[in-house]
């Protein structure tokens, strides 16, 4: 067994599986009844406005899988431990989904607000930029053969595309435009009624669990195909 | 109310479709790694 499979063998449990998923599920059903039906409607806005419970953790989500692939980055070059490297790599792929997530329905929201799909204001554009960062890192991962090369340049491509990630949170503040709204404004303001915070809470527990569940997949498929490529080598000496 | 279903139709679209393409590619890996002699220990 090598290193990869011995530390991760927690992906191995259906049980743990099965239970993250229906936690998931459930978690999401509550999430889509409290935004869709129990939150209020916003004053001066159609009920398009609604897509915010799911854009707004779409976009946390796509920070937290970029996040991982910063800190397993991190790991990798302090450890050289090739599992850091798995979990970077995971990390990545669901940054990238969440991140094309959080553009498409930001792109939907903003073709109902401002009457165009897209608009090149500093947090669009930045977000864009973020996306294809991680693209890039992607690719390089499918363009280097040797592995521990491979490990290394996308190691050290994570930790510098991950300063996009603050770019992108804070771009209303450092280039300031009035288009993109700001849903919450600080900790203690959080800008809008509690009911609503409520259903944005509620919808944010249910993407981190999904995350979390796509994770653990994810994560099993990496163990999968590095048991099936040792076994093939293996079978090839 | 047509961009708020556009929206949701993205995001469940593109979750099933990757977590569908997942399962495949373990699917296929464990019948590989299964074939190899010494299939994955059972749960």
């Amino acid at each position: 067994m090598n290193p990869l499979e011995k530390a991760l063998r927690l992906t191995e449990h259906p049980a743990l599986r099965a239970g993250l998923f229906l936690a998931s599920a459930a978690s999401m059903l509550a999430a889509l009844y409290l935004s869709l039906v129990w939150a209020p409607a916003a004053a001066g806005e159609t009920e398009a406005y609604r897509i915010m419970y799911f854009h707004v953790p779409t976009a946390i989500m796509a920070y937290l899988g970029f996040f991982v692939v910063f800190a397993a980055s991190v790991g990798y070059l302090w450890k050289r431990n090739l599992v850091f490297d798995a979990l970077a790599r995971v990390g990545a792929e669901l940054g990238v989904l969440f991140c094309f997530l959080m553009l498409a329905t930001g792109m939907i929201w903003g073709k109902q607000r401002w009457g165009a799909w897209w608009l090149w204001e500093p947090r669009l554009t930045t977000a864009l930029i973020l996306l294809v960062i991680y693209v890039g890192y992607l690719m390089l991962r499918n363009s280097v053969d040797n592995q521990a090369v491979r490990a290394r340049y996308a190691a050290v491509f994570g930790i510098v595309g991950f300063i996009d990630v603050p770019i992108v949170h804070f771009a209303i503040k450092l280039w300031g435009n009035v288009m993109h709204p700001v849903v919450i404004k600080s900790a203690s303001d959080a800008g809008m009624p509690p009911e609503m915070m409520l259903a944005l809470r509620v919808s944010l527990l249910a993407f981190l669990l999904t995350f979390a569940s796509l994770f653990l997949l994810r994560l099993r498929l990496e163990i999968l195909a590095s048991t099936a490529s040792s076994r093939l080598s293996g079978e090839t000496r | 109310m047509s961009y708020l279903v556009a929206a949701f139709g993205v995001i469940w679209l593109a979750v099933f479709a990757y977590v569908f393409a997942i399962d495949r590619k373990c699917e296929k890996l464990e019948k590989e790694i299964e074939s190899a002699g010494k299939g994955p220990k059972a749960d």
